[in-house]
């Protein structure tokens, strides 16, 4: 399924959160939404998740209205791993993967059982938490709950997953873990829209990067093309070491440009 | 470990049985087997009046409320994901309780007795729909429980001053009832003017199990698995509404029920908020008919009032669940 | 010190004097005449004294007087001012005499006899010769001994009536109150049911100090005559036991009397009232029996 927004424009108030962005995202690719705090990235994906409608501008999937889809039919084609990612209730791992079934559940039980198994199976299995399959999530590290989730949202086998933040709050090994499962998707033939901070993982493993300053788009392209010194510097207010390894670069800031924000 | 229609049938089962201990309890010795059979070949025998007219309709009464409380708590706990609310705490019992006093003392009830619960209803309704204006779209247990407060103060000083302001003497007396609820002498035209609208709750209560479900990894996660939030939260309000609306109108607030039952079962179902709807219903049932089979074996004349038991074993259920909250909040 | 102390003997030798010649602070005697502003505090006490004294004695009756649901009195309270029972009110009329009840207005009382104003309590009479002695002691009070003879007499005539009854042909009564209570034995309800050649079901039963009686208790009792006794005026829980359907089904298929309580509550002419009501449905009931 195409995600497609043109100029979309979000407003609380006086404040303008987004203005006239452009961006679209399908399956095959691993899209990274990155910019400073505040940019409007969390704000974009909710948008592009049809959460959060936009003052201005129009959301189409696969070319049609975005509004005209019915809720349960986009529930089956677009998953989301939101920001806050916290289960209220200590339910088993495979629970709450269970969950990612529900968009295809028929009306008064599961249409299909056996393939609600084997999707929550693959799933599972795909984000690496089929030994956690009996625990409940209370219990689990931070690493492993993200993965849980992300297990979740693949469960729906939906042809886009939206992801906010998801290695926020990782370390290193589980960071590039998540990263590597999203990448997978995308290989199996998904397409991803993943809010990044972290530029070098944004670099690595995303086909295209869309960088996003004071709610509006300020390139929109592969990471070797975006991610330039001159460019960093001006959105960011950091400069930069820039190198590269296996192939792919890597960022490092290194010092502050500006005093405070909103000089320079 | 019990599968969960195991665990269902256990319930049905204890449900049942309380049932029938409602019905052999009583103020005069009553053979229940005499009196059924008396019943059922239309002899009207003291034995098989007392049975039909007075035991049947007041332990059906109990099943009936008792299931509302168990199904009405779970499914708010399940919808605002905390552990703390059940219509009681939030003020919703207090409110119909209101509703159902307004109509009642002003002489409305006397035109039809399909008013009584109505008034309940459409008290309860209103409170529904205040909690949700006033405590917003993120609503933490402080504020919950302060709405709570807030309205259960000013339901109870609303009921008091209608009943001061009766025309009748023994209204300001009254009090007791509304606030802590009986099922005593109860007939048949009770049972089936809070029948019809506690079904409907019920089944808009449990059209909400898949949707409590999705929102453990709430809103935003549940509205991504295609619920419309909107419509949930009305199925929410009105089942709510309708379901307690009627029970409060004719056997009075019977508190604590809706919030001790979810928390015993919730376990039992695995922490589902979908599983727990029945099972929970159940649970209720059977508090509330093992509190009116005590209320009848303890020797106070005239009968404790239901809410009085309820209460004795709620309020320090409450206060442990608030002492581990607070080692959580830490 | 000693210049003051003469002088302070001085101002306390006056007060006393002059409260000596006032007579303030010691209680009114009554007097030879007969009482000119009479307040009451109390229903019971209004109907005797609405029907005993002369319309210029009564300074002011209760508020209740004035519903004819709760009193028998109604159209002669209406000529009189009313008071609710509170010391200002009482105060107000400057009463010569004021008549309570025992049990009510407990404060009031205790201030006016603090006061030092004539108090006359009347309690609540459980017999006959009590009601008689009752009404007679109020005429007294008021100067109309005649006339509350006159009245115990008419009463006690009512009672006289009628053939005596043995106990072994009376048939059984229960009386059902409003919240499910009925009536004891040693109370006037109680000696209005007996004289009636009725047996007071509830005087033999052991239900508590409070007389309570469930719904189940009263269909095993299976009573000849149930006696309702509720005036409803606006709605009340209180009534709806009363309106249970099962008390239209009883299996004994009773005499059904309905009661104004206020029939029976104070010792006054409608107590007869209610006893004639009561005979007739002890007649009926024997007849049923037959």
């Amino acid at each position: 399924m195409r995600i497609e927004g043109t100029g979309l424009t979000v407003r609380i108030g006086a404040t303008s959160i987004l203005s006239g962005v452009d961006v679209a995202a399908e399956p095959g690719e691993l899209v990274g939404l990155i910019g400073p705090n505040g940019a409007g990235k969390s704000t974009l994906l909710s948008v592009l998740a049809r959460l959060r409608t936009p003052q201005a501008g129009t959301l189409a999937y696969d070319g049609a209205p975005a509004a005209r889809m019915d809720g349960r039919a986009l529930a089956r084609r677009l998953a989301m791993l939101a920001q806050s990612g916290g289960v209220e209730w200590p339910l088993t791992v495979d629970r709450v993967v269970a969950i990612g079934r529900l968009p295809h559940a028929g009306r008064f039980a599961a249409s299909d059982p056996e393939h609600d198994r084997e999707a929550i199976q693959r799933a599972m299995h795909a984000a690496n938490v089929e030994a956690l399959a009996g625990r409940t999530v209370d219990t689990l590290s931070g690493g492993e709950r993200t993965r849980v989730l992300l297990a979740r949202a693949l469960a729906v086998e939906a042809e886009m997953l939206l992801a906010d933040e998801p290695i926020a709050a990782l370390d290193p090994y589980h960071q590039i873990e998540v990263m590597e499962l999203l990448a997978a998707v995308v290989r199996r033939g998904g397409g991803v829209v993943v809010v990044l901070h972290d530029l070098s993982l944004a670099a690595r493993f995303c086909d295209r990067l869309v960088l996003l300053d004071r709610g509006r788009v300020v390139a929109d392209a592969t990471p070797e093309q975006v991610l330039t010194e001159d460019r960093i510097a001006a959105v960011y207010g950091v400069s930069v070491e820039l190198g590269s390894r296996d192939g792919a670069r890597f960022v490092v800031p290194w010092t502050r440009l500006r005093k405070a924000d909103g000089e320079g | 470990m019990v599968s969960h229609g195991g665990l269902l049938m256990l319930l049905a089962t204890l449900t049942a049985a309380l049932f029938a201990a409602s019905l052999a309890v009583g103020y005069a010795p009553l053979d229940l087997g005499a009196a059924t059979g008396d019943a059922f070949r239309g002899e009207e025998t003291v034995q098989a009046l007392v049975f039909v007219e007075l035991r049947l309709p007041r332990a059906i009464l109990g099943l009936l409320v008792g299931f509302t409380l168990g199904l009405a708590g779970a499914v708010m706990q399940g919808f605002l994901r905390n552990p703390l609310a059940e219509p009681g705490v939030v003020g919703v019992s207090g409110g119909a309780a209101f509703g159902a006093v307004l109509v009642f003392y002003s002489g409305l009830a006397a035109l039809s007795p399909l008013i009584l619960p109505a008034g309940g209803i459409l008290a309860a309704l209103l409170v529904g729909a205040l909690l949700f204006a006033v405590a917003g779209r993120g609503m933490s247990t402080t504020t919950l429980i302060l709405a709570g407060v807030a309205i259960n103060s000013l339901a109870g000083a609303l009921i008091s001053l209608t009943l001061n302001l009766a025309p009748n003497p023994y209204a300001a007396m009254e009090i007791m009832f509304w606030l802590m609820g009986s099922l005593a002498d109860r007939s048949f035209s009770h049972v089936w003017v809070a029948l019809g609208p506690m079904v409907v709750g019920w089944v808009m209560l449990l059209s909400t199990a898949r949707a409590l479900d999705a929102l453990s990894l709430g809103e935003a996660t549940a509205r991504t698995l295609g619920f419309d939030l909107r419509r949930v939260r009305a199925m929410v309000v009105g089942g709510v509404a309708l379901s307690v609306g009627a029970a409060t109108a004719v056997a009075g607030v019977i508190g604590f029920v809706g919030l001790i039952v979810p928390h015993l079962v919730r376990p039992l179902v695995g922490h589902r908020p979908g599983r727990l709807l029945i099972a929970s219903g159940l649970s209720g049932a059977s508090l509330t008919l093992a509190a009116d089979v005590a209320v009848r074996l303890i020797p106070t004349r005239p009968e404790l009032q239901l809410g009085v038991v309820t209460a004795i074993i709620g309020a320090p259920f409450l206060f442990s669940l608030v002492w581990r909250y607070r080692r959580v909040e830490r | 010190m000693t210049r003051r102390a003469p002088t302070r003997a001085a101002i306390y030798g006056v007060t006393v004097l002059a409260a000596l010649a006032t007579g303030a602070g010691a209680p009114r005697t009554a007097s030879a005449e007969p009482p000119s502003r009479v307040v009451s505090l109390n229903l019971c006490a209004d109907e005797l004294l609405l029907r005993l004294a002369r319309p210029e004695q009564i300074a002011s009756v209760t508020f209740l007087s004035r519903d004819p649901k709760q009193s028998t009195v109604a159209d002669l309270a209406r000529d009189h001012p009313v008071n609710y029972g509170r010391a200002e009110d009482v105060l107000r009329f400057d009463p010569d005499l004021v008549v309570a009840g025992r049990y009510t207005t407990r404060t009031t009382v205790d201030f006016l006899r603090r006061n030092g104003e004539t108090l006359l309590e009347l309690d609540a009479p459980a017999t006959l010769p009590q009601v008689e002695e009752q009404i007679r002691r109020l005429g007294e009070a008021l100067g109309e001994p005649d006339r509350a003879q006159a009245l115990a007499d008419e009463i006690a005539a009512a009672f006289a009536e009628g053939d005596p009854i043995d106990d072994v042909a009376r048939p059984t009564a229960v009386v059902f109150a409003p919240n499910g209570f009925t009536v004891g034995a040693g109370s006037l309800v109680d000696t209005i049911i007996n004289a009636a050649g009725l047996r007071n079901l509830g005087a033999e039963q052991d239900l508590g100090s409070y007389r309570h009686l469930p719904l189940e208790r009263l269909l095993a009792l299976a009573p000849d005559v149930l006696i309702l006794a509720a005036t409803e005026s606006a709605p009340a829980r209180a009534y709806e036991v009363l309106h249970h359907p099962i008390l239209s089904r009883l299996p004994s298929q009773p005499v059904i009397v309905r009661l104004s309580p206020r029939l029976w509550t104070c010792a006054g002419p409608e107590i007869a009232r209610a006893l004639s009501i009561l005979r007739g449905a002890a007649a009926e009931a024997r007849e049923r029996e037959t």
